[in-house]
C-alpha cells in the first residue's frame, strides 16, 4: 500500500493525535497539550512530516523549532521530539525505513542555517544507532546528571549575602528576565533563548505541568539569578529536578542561595534526590559540584543534527548549552 | 602523489627511522617541542609484551606517509570471558598523503587495513583511542570511529588527599601477578583491562611510583601507580592505577597517605584520576573532593561492522588513566 508524506500543517489534526495516542499508549495527549506543543510559530513551532497510509498516520519525525542563539547570532534550535512508528507497522520489516524516511524529509524541509540550524535531542538506545547511521546524529556527550540525596531537614543556607531573599516567582517582570537572559546568551555559546517570552511558553502556559520558579535579586532588583523546579521521575522516583539554571557564572552566591532554597523545597515537598542536569564542560557544571550536587552517569547521550556549517563539531560539543527544561523529561 | 608506487604493510624494524621521521613531520607542525626517540618507540611497540598490530603507508623511496596502529590487550567481560583489544596510538600522516574532496587519505587506507588485517569479526575485537578534537573528527569521518564518551578526569587541589588512621602502611610494591589476582577481584563482574605483572612493567613509565599494601599472611590488599607530571598546564599527582576493594577502608587510608606522602615530596598541586561517575571507586573521590571534570578529548571505539556492540563495550569497560595513553 502506497505510503504518502506530509507536512504537519498540511495533515489534519486529528489524524496525528490518533496516532501519537496509538504510538505512545497508554499516555494520551489532551487537545490543551497539542495546542501547547504546536507553539505561537515564533518562540515555539511544532514541524514534522508525517506518512500517511490508507488515510491513517503510521509515522512520524518532528522537532519543536525554538528561538536561540549561536556565537552572538540568532539562530533556531529544534527539539526533536514526538517521532514514531505506531503499533500496525512496528516489528514490520519497513518499520526503521519509515521512520529513517520521515526524518530525511523533515530534515530536507526543516532544517537549514536560514530555518531551523541546529535539531537535537536524547534518543532512546533503540533508536541512536538508526539515526546516526541515517539521519546524521552527531553524538555531542553522554550526559552526566548531578544529584543530591536529601534529608528531611534541609535549611536555605543563612550565610549567603545577595541583596534580597529567594522569592517564588512563576511570573515576573519581562524586563527583568530578559536582562538576566541577555547575560546568559553572552556566557552561552549555543542555547535556546530562555528569554521571557520563552519561559512564559514553556513553563507558564504549560497545561498539566507544575512548575517552580525561583529568583535571587540584587538589592537594586536586579534579577541576579533564576531557576525553574520540576517533579521529574525520568531518572530517580521521587525526585525534583533543577529543570533550569539561569544563574550566570559570576554569581556564585546567588547559585548558593538557590540551591539551597531548591534543596528545601524539594525536600518539603516529599522529594528524596535534587537532580540538574547543565553541559560537563560548563561552569556551572563545576559550581554545583561545589554545592555537593554528585555527578552521576545517565546513559543518555545528547545527539545533535547541524545545519550551519559556521559551526564544527567542536564548537558544538564544548558550546551546546541544554538544561532538562530544554527536553521533554519534565 | 603519484600512488602507483606506494604500499600499505605492517612496518619492520628497518621501517623505524622512516616511521619516526614521518611523527616528527606529523607532530612538530602541532607542537615544535615534540620529540620522540627512537628507544621510546622501540619501547612502545616492539618490546610491548601483549603485541601489536600497525599498517604504514611506504612511497617507493622508503618514505613513510602515514601509520596507524594499536598495542594489544586484553580484556574481562563481565561474564569472566576474555577478549583481545586495541589501544590505538601514534595514527598520523604526513600533510601530503592527507585525503580531501573526496580523495582518501593514506592513513584512512592504513586503518581499512588494519582492521581487515587485526581486527576479527569472528571474536569481535575491541579497538578504543582518546583522541584530541581533531583527530577525533577526522577518525570519525574515515575511519568509523564511533562516539563513546567525552575523557572525564577526577580532580582537585592535591590538599584533596587526606588519609584516614590506619594500622597498615604502602610500602614499594613488587609487580607481579599478585596485583593481577586483585584486580580480577575487585572488578569482578565487570568489564575491565586485565592487569598483568609484563604488561605492567612495560606500561608503567620510569618515574612512575608504585606501592602496595600488604595483609598479614603476605597477600596483596591494595595496589596504586601514580606518577608527578604536568597535566592540564599544573603539576599534577596522576593516579595511573588504583586496586584496592572499595570496602578496604585501612588499605584504602593506607594508599592514600602514601599518596599523600609523594605530592608533598614531589611538587604536585593538583591531583588527578580517571573520571567516570560509574566507576566503583567514585564515592571515594567524590568524598575527598575531587570534582569530575570533561576534557576535550573523546573516548573512540570501534568493532568491526558492529557499532552497536563498540558503544556498549565502551560504556562497561573501568579505565584508569593506566589504559590510556593520556599520562
Amino acid at each position: 500500500m502506497s505510503i504518502e508524506f506530509r507536512t504537519f500543517d498540511e495533515l489534519d489534526p486529528k489524524l496525528l493525535a490518533a496516532a501519537y495516542d496509538a504510538a505512545f499508549a497508554p499516555r494520551t495527549r489532551t487537545a490543551a497539550a497539542w495546542s501547547h506543543a504546536r507553539g505561537d510559530g515564533a518562540v515555539a513551532r511544532l514541524e514534522g512530516i508525517a506518512a500517511v497510509q490508507a488515510g491513517r498516520v503510521v509515522a512520524a519525525y518532528a522537532s519543536c523549532s525554538m528561538r536561540g542563539v549561536c556565537q552572538g547570532n540568532f539562530t533556531r534550535l529544534g527539539q526533536v521530539v514526538d517521532s514514531f512508528v505506531t503499533p500496525e507497522v512496528r516489528g514490520t520489516l519497513g518499520a526503521a525505513r519509515l521512520l529513517v524516511q520521515c526524518g530525511e524529509r523533515h530534515f530536507a524541509r526543516h532544517g537549514g542555517a536560514d530555518t531551523t540550524a541546529f535539531h537535537y535531542g536524547w534518543p532512546i538506545e533503540a533508536v541512536r544507532p538508526l539515526g546516526e547511521a541515517h539521519l546524521g546524529y552527531l553524538p555531542l556527550r553522554r550526559e552526566v546528571v548531578l544529584y543530591s540525596e536529601l534529608s528531611g531537614s534541609e535549611s536555605c543556607p543563612g550565610e549567603v549575602q545577595v541583596g534580597g531573599d529567594v522569592e517564588e516567582r512563576l511570573s515576573d517582570g519581562q524586563a527583568a528576565h530578559d536582562e538576566l537572559w541577555e547575560r546568559l546568551a553572552r556566557e552561552r555559546a549555543i542555547a535556546v533563548s530562555h528569554d521571557a517570552a520563552w519561559l512564559r511558553w514553556r513553563v507558564r502556559e504549560h497545561p498539566h505541568t507544575s512548575y517552580e520558579r525561583l529568583v535571587v535579586r540584587h538589592a537594586d532588583g536586579r534579577l541576579a539569578g533564576a531557576v525553574v523546579l520540576a517533579a521529574s521521575d525520568a531518572w530517580h522516583p521521587r525526585t525534583i529536578a533543577i529543570a533550569d539554571w539561569l544563574v550566570p557564572e559570576t554569581e556564585s552566591s546567588a547559585a548558593a542561595l538557590l540551591v539551597g532554597a531548591a534543596r528545601a523545597r524539594a525536600a518539603a515537598a516529599g522529594a528524596k534526590v535534587l537532580l540538574a542536569l547543565v553541559p560537563t564542560r560548563s561552569a556551572a557544571f563545576d559550581v554545583l559540584q561545589q554545592l555537593q550536587l554528585k555527578p552521576h552517569d545517565s546513559g543518555r547521550y545528547l545527539c545533535v543534527r547541524s545545519f550551519d556549517p559556521r559551526v564544527g563539531e567542536r564548537d558544538l560539543r564544548a558550546g551546546l548549552w541544554t538544561t532538562m527544561l530544554d527536553s521533554d523529561l519534565v | 602523489m603519484p600512488t602507483d608506487d606506494i604500499v600499505i604493510r605492517p612496518p619492520q624494524l628497518a621501517d623505524e627511522v622512516a616511521v619516526l621521521d614521518a611523527w616528527h613531520a606529523c607532530f612538530a607542525r602541532l607542537d615544535p617541542a615534540a620529540r620522540l626517540e627512537a628507544s621510546a618507540w622501540r619501547r612502545r611497540w616492539s618490546e610491548h609484551p601483549l603485541g601489536w598490530q600497525a599498517q604504514a603507508a611506504f612511497a617507493a623511496d622508503g618514505t613513510c606517509l602515514a601509520h596507524f596502529g594499536g598495542l594489544g590487550f586484553r580484556w574481562r567481560t563481565p561474564e569472566g570471558g576474555l577478549r583481545r583489544g586495541w589501544l590505538v596510538v601514534d595514527s598520523f600522516a604526513r600533510m601530503e598523503a592527507r585525503g580531501g574532496l573526496g580523495k582518501r587519505g593514506w592513513l584512512a587506507r592504513c586503518c581499512e587495513r588494519f582492521i581487515a588485517e587485526s581486527m576479527s569479526r569472528e571474536q569481535r575485537d575491541y579497538a578504543h583511542g582518546f583522541p584530541v578534537p581533531r583527530a577525533w573528527e577526522l577518525g570519525r569521518r574515515v575511519m568509523r570511529y564511533e562516539f563513546a564518551d567525552e575523557v572525564r578526569v577526577w580532580t582537585a587541589s592535591s590538599e584533596a588527599l587526606q588519609p584516614w588512621p590506619t594500622p597498615l602502611e604502602a610500602r614499594s610494591a613488587v609487580l607481579d601477578e599478585r596485583i593481577a589476582r586483585l584486580d580480577a577481584m575487585v572488578y569482578a563482574r565487570t568489564a575491565r583491562i586485565e592487569r598483568s605483572a609484563a604488561h605492567l612493567a612495560w606500561r608503567l613509565p620510569a618515574d612512575a611510583q608504585c606501592v602496595e599494601v600488604r595483609a598479614q599472611d603476605g597477600g596483596l590488599r591494595g595496589f596504586a601507580a601514580w606518577r608527578t607530571t604536568t597535566f592540564l598546564g599544573e603539576p599534577h599527582l596522576v593516579l595511573l592505577d588504583w586496586v584496592v576493594d572499595v570496602a578496604d577502608a585501612l588499605a584504602q587510608g593506607a594508599l592514600l597517605a602514601a599518596a599523600r606522602n609523594a605530592v608533598r615530596t614531589q611538587g604536585a598541586t593538583r591531583v588527578a584520576v580517571w573520571g567516570s561517575p560509574r566507576d566503583p571507586h567514585a564515592a571515594l573521590w567524590w568524598r575527598l573532593g575531587l570534582r569530575l571534570r570533561a576534557l576535550e578529548n573523546v573516548q573512540a571505539c570501534f568493532v568491526p561492522h558492529d557499532a552497536h556492540e563498540a558503544r556498549r563495550v565502551a560504556s562497561e569497560l573501568y579505565l584508569s588513566f593506566l589504559d590510556t595513553d593520556l599520562a
